[in-house]
């Protein structure tokens, strides 16, 4: 499972948006326009408010860029090229979302990298807590793990549940709990 | 982590100290624009008097291109440095067009009666032309020389020594 | 008068706090009774002072002192008093104040609390809580003087910033906020303060998770609060917005959390400790760092109040925390080292390791997205953005996989397992989560995200109530009591690991209602003639007539629009746009028909100014929005459970005498306070919620 989850990771980023969220593109209907012109003006910084994409705003020069959008949709332009008409006059500024290209790459890159450095030190890290010599994470699912387990150290011995039970669900916490209202009761 | 990243992760943070002391020496609200040193986007606008004007159309050597409105307060700041601009330049040479920002002709008409002196403004329905010329809001004016590409763009009220500087560089590089 | 009191009381609180750094590190060190004892006194003393300060302003507030720079620039005797009363944190020195206060509360709870522990820890976390009151209070008695006098005294103000006046919510946003920032320096004393003394034993740990706890609850409350606010109040249809301010308070949180999980581990092998240390330290460093985003404003934000100096100051105020901090861990470093052992690979343990891997990804991902823009400029003098589209592409996978991983870890015994208890844990939760994909799937779901998220919400759903039936029987074979009272057994006998589960609950619930009102949200905007009719989803909205409203404050445009469900009348909605005198642009009250499957939200657009003959309207269907407050309110319950001391006797009366008997400033402080109270009631109350 921890070999799987950055794989995951990897697949959800790298999976083209159009798989997830399941584009539509050219012969539109008006209601098409009207969700294509949306999913683009999502994607653009209104110039007025900041922090407000063109299609939340509701300051008048926003709303205008949506008309603009959509009319440029309708007469048959695509997604990208609306785009790129907006970054022409207001810069890459107005993206909401960085065109993956030189030094951009690295808010997109690094992440990955970083999840993928620390995966790699702590897999490393896990198998020497674990003891240097035992294989794999995966081998301690083999059932006969605990007995060929090194040996615990006294602390950890001291702390083993010593309850029958504690194998079938009771974890330390219950156990102390137990142990308190034995205490109590005595 | 223990041994080796003791030293590291003192140093981690200063990258990103020195980064903000970095953001602190600037200032968010200067605005980039893609479209200077660019051809100025055409148009064809009706005037507040009705007449049809295209960017091709005009014949003078440098136009000041004014987006305005007459609900905002610094555009009250430099409309006198545009009357005088009107004044003191040929039309030839010159010429100084508004463009009415999210407005109506009222509204315009009202400001220039109110405020005296007067330049000629086009009408920009649906905010296109704004839009063309990558406006965030007003004023902001664009100097556009004699082949029709925008040579400066200034943000905020203008005022005289600014418009003239401007306007003369473009002129004298027009004339060699 | 109010506003020498209140400067004088800030210069008190300085010294206070000088004071307790003084005594309390050099009582530490050497050892010396009295001087220890100084530190606490000192500390209580601040806290005084503080409050002195705070009820100062408020008088100084509520009867409208323009006297007072701060009052003339947030103060109008138009505004409603209760607005009035909350512009304490509407402005930047106000908010310094305001903070320095609470910080100053938890110091003196942190003195009281720990007033007989006889660990040596108590002197050295209080002189880092006063250090870090040094700083701010600093700065009151400085560059951020919320007590100046203006000459001449004006006839009245602006009023306080109208976005911030505009939504009864801004009385408990804020404060909450405050109360989980300021609350994050606690943990951060008690790990300074045991690197300081050396004193690297188990029993700073116990009271920093504890205090992390509670601060870590108010964060929550405060960043769900914030979401609620931006939803209620902004009128833009959503409820995050990746605002570089947002993601400043959401920083600490994900640190904090990662800590809440990481600290067990320590807690039973004794290992991690520096890396405990270090998430301690960089949560409250990335309170700062919050802080001075908002403070400095060199990012874009709507939150953003910008001023001058405090930037520079706040920046050196990190650095020091910072190099200070991870020197200190450098120096103790011989007594951190600790052997880490672990008995399996697959076991509770890795799982909180692995959980602290994704969780410092995350943080490092909205960390940098928050200042990519700033990197871009530096490397290359070019702007770009870093938005929702972006965010939300890099949260939503990590966030997965911490859900998944929130199914996991309870479900894995500690130190490790067999491949057979593995089968028999995990059998029950994994058919749930298959079995509410494969559901909705047949319902006809096609989206990858929220599928993935419905499976992994039944899985650790299944996991949750797989942990609560177990304790219930266990408890029920020990003292036999019946179900119903063995389960409230567990909530306040072992309230960590069961209010944990709750606040795990409050996050499936949230998780849900993100993934769908993420992708099933839609709207239309219409332009309506009086009498027209839009339909979006299951809604019918009528346009009736706009109204106007002259209030005190502002001028209100609003629109009467009736409202159906299916059949159902949802009564007259009143979109607004509020004008306030200060404000270019209008700020927008949306209209929102709250339900638990979905909300109708509408915003008045723009309207025909000249007869009100027509309107435009946005209208957005919002589904399952509601269950992210739910979910909020659970985690809150949940935290709560957690922190409830078992059987421990209330301390109230106690401090009240203790506070008493070391209260050199208790007469002033009355005094101001009947001020206030007298300067209410001269104000009018003529305050009702507009459109009710």
């Amino acid at each position: 499972m921890r070999r799987l989850a950055p794989l995951v990771f990897l697949l959800l980023i790298l999976a083209p948006e159009s798989v997830l969220a399941g584009t539509q593109e050219e012969g539109m209907s008006a209601a098409e326009v009207d969700q294509l012109s949306a999913e683009v003006a999502a994607q653009l910084r209104c110039p007025v408010c900041r922090n407000q994409s063109v299609l939340e705003s509701s300051s008048g020069l926003a709303r205008e860029m949506q008309s603009v959008i959509r009319d440029r949709l309708a007469s048959g332009e695509t997604p990208e090229e609306v785009r790129a008409y907006f970054v022409g006059r207001y810069g890459d500024w107005i993206l909401l979302k960085p065109e993956p290209k030189g030094i951009n790459l690295l808010v997109y890159l690094l992440p990955a990298a970083a999840l993928l450095f620390g995966g790699v030190l702590l897999y490393y890290r896990i198998r020497r807590w674990t003891g240097a010599a035992a294989p794999g994470p995966e081998a301690s699912l083999a059932p006969e793990v605990p007995d060929a387990d090194p040996a615990p150290t006294e602390e950890a011995r001291a702390a083993e549940p010593t309850s029958p039970d504690a194998d079938g669900g009771l974890s330390e916490e219950e156990e102390e709990w137990i142990r308190q209202q034995i205490g109590s009761l005595g | 982590m223990k041994r080796f990243g003791r030293w590291l992760i003192p140093i981690l943070p200063i990258p990103v100290l020195a980064l903000l002391a970095f953001g602190l020496t600037r200032d968010v609200q200067v605005l980039p624009s893609a479209i200077v040193g660019e051809a100025a986007p055409e148009f064809r606008l009706e005037t507040m008097a009705g007449d049809s004007l295209t960017l091709a159309g005009l014949d003078a050597q440098v136009v000041v291109l004014n987006f305005w409105a007459s609900w905002c307060i610094p555009c009250r700041q430099e409309h006198p440095a545009l009357v005088r601009a009107t004044e003191v330049y040929d039309d030839s040479d010159v010429r100084v067009l508004g463009v009415l920002y999210q407005d109506t002709p009222e509204g315009a008409e009202r400001f220039m009666r109110r405020f005296g002196g007067e330049w000629e403004t086009v009408l920009d329905p649906g905010t296109r032309t704004a839009i063309d010329f990558g406006v965030y809001g007003v004023p902001e004016t664009f100097f556009i020389d004699s082949d029709r590409r925008i040579a400066y763009k200034h943000i905020g009220p203008l005022n005289w020594e600014i418009l003239q500087t401007k306007v003369d560089s473009l002129l004298s590089v027009g004339g060699a | 008068m109010l506003s020498t009191l209140g400067y004088a009381s800030v210069i008190a609180a300085l010294l206070g706090a000088v004071i307790t750094t003084l005594t309390g590190l050099i009582g530490g060190f050497k050892n010396r009774p009295v001087l220890i004892d100084a530190s606490r006194r000192a500390t209580y003393f601040t806290f005084v002072a503080m409050t002195t300060a705070i009820v100062a302003m408020e008088a100084a507030l509520l009867t409208h002192d323009f006297s007072v720079e701060y009052v003339s620039r947030v103060g109008s005797r138009e505004t409603p008093s209760y607005y009035t009363a909350i512009s304490l944190w509407s402005s930047l020195d106000g908010s310094i104040l305001f903070w320095g206060w609470i910080l100053s509360g938890y110091a003196a709870l942190v003195a009281f609390v720990r007033r007989r522990e006889t660990d040596g820890l108590t002197p050295f976390v209080l002189g880092t809580l006063g250090f870090v009151g040094i700083f701010f209070f600093g700065l009151l008695a400085g560059p951020a003087n919320p007590f100046g006098l203006i000459v001449p005294t004006p006839e009245n103000g602006p009023g306080p910033n109208p976005l911030l006046q505009n939504h009864p919510l801004m009385g408990l946003h804020p404060p909450l906020l405050y109360l989980g920032f300021v609350g994050l320096s606690v943990p951060f004393a008690f790990a300074i303060g045991a690197l300081l003394s050396g004193n690297l034993e188990a029993t700073w740990l116990r009271d920093a998770r504890r205090w992390m706890i509670a601060a870590w609850a108010f964060l929550s409350l405060g960043v769900i609060g914030g979401a609620w606010w931006s939803y209620e109040v902004l009128g833009w249809g959503g409820y995050w917005a990746w605002d570089p301010v947002e993601n400043a308070s959401f920083l600490p949180w994900l640190t904090a959390t990662a800590f809440l999980h990481s600290v067990m581990v320590q807690e039973r092998r004794g290992m991690l400790k520096t890396w405990n240390l270090t998430l301690i330290i960089g949560t409250f460093i990335l309170t700062l760092f919050g802080t001075f985003l908002t403070r400095s404003g060199i990012l874009d934000s709507v939150h953003a109040f910008t001023e001058g100096v405090i930037g520079p100051l706040f920046l050196g105020f990190i650095a020091l925390l910072t190099l200070g901090s991870f020197v200190l861990i450098a120096w103790r470093s011989d007594r951190l080292h600790a052997p880490g052992t672990l008995d399996g690979a697959v076991s509770r343990e890795s799982a909180f390791i692995l959980n602290n891997l994704i969780f410092v990804a995350l943080t490092f991902t909205v960390l940098l997205g928050t200042v990519f823009p700033l990197i871009v400029e530096w490397a290359r003098n070019e702007r770009i953005s870093v938005g929702p589209p972006y965010f939300d592409m890099v949260f939503t996978p990590l966030a997965l996989l911490l859900l998944f991983l929130m199914g996991v870890g309870p479900a894995l015994p500690w130190r490790r397992t067999t491949a057979e208890k593995l089968k028999r844990s995990f059998w029950l939760p994994t058919g749930v989560g298959v079995a509410v994909v494969a559901v909705i799937f047949l319902l006809g779901v096609r989206r990858v995200y929220p599928l993935v998220t419905f499976g992994f919400a039944g899985f650790v759903f299944a996991t949750i109530v797989e942990e609560f039936r177990k304790g219930v029987s266990a408890r029920r074979r020990i003292s036999g009591r019946p179900p119903a009272l063995a389960f409230l057994d567990l909530l306040t006998r072992n309230g960590r690991r069961y209010g944990g589960y709750v606040v795990h609950t409050g996050i499936v619930v949230i998780a849900v209602g993100l993934a769908i009102s993420g992708s099933w949200k839609f709207e239309r905007e219409v332009t309506l003639r009086q009498g027209e009719q839009l339909e979006i989803g299951a809604y019918r909205v009528q346009f009736d007539e706009i109204f106007t409203r002259d209030e005190a404050q502002r001028f209100v445009v609003g629109g009467n629009f009736q409202a159906w469900r299916g059949d159902r009348f949802l009564g007259v909605q009143q979109p607004r746009l509020n004008y306030y005198p200060t404000s270019q642009q209008p700020i927008a009250t949306p209209a929102v028909e709250t339900s638990l499957s979905k909300d109708l939200y509408l915003t008045l657009m723009a309207f025909d100014s000249e007869k009100g003959e027509h309107a435009t309207v946005r209208a957005i269907v919002n589904p399952a929005v509601a269950w992210l407050w739910i979910g909020g309110l659970i985690v809150g319950i949940g935290a709560l459970i957690a922190i409830w001391p078992h059987g421990r006797p209330a301390y109230l009366p106690e401090l009240a005498a203790d506070l008493a008997g070391s209260a050199p400033m208790a007469d002033s402080l009355a005094t101001a306070a009947s001020e206030a109270q007298r300067g209410e009631e001269a104000v009018t109350v003529g305050w009702e919620e507009p459109g009710s």
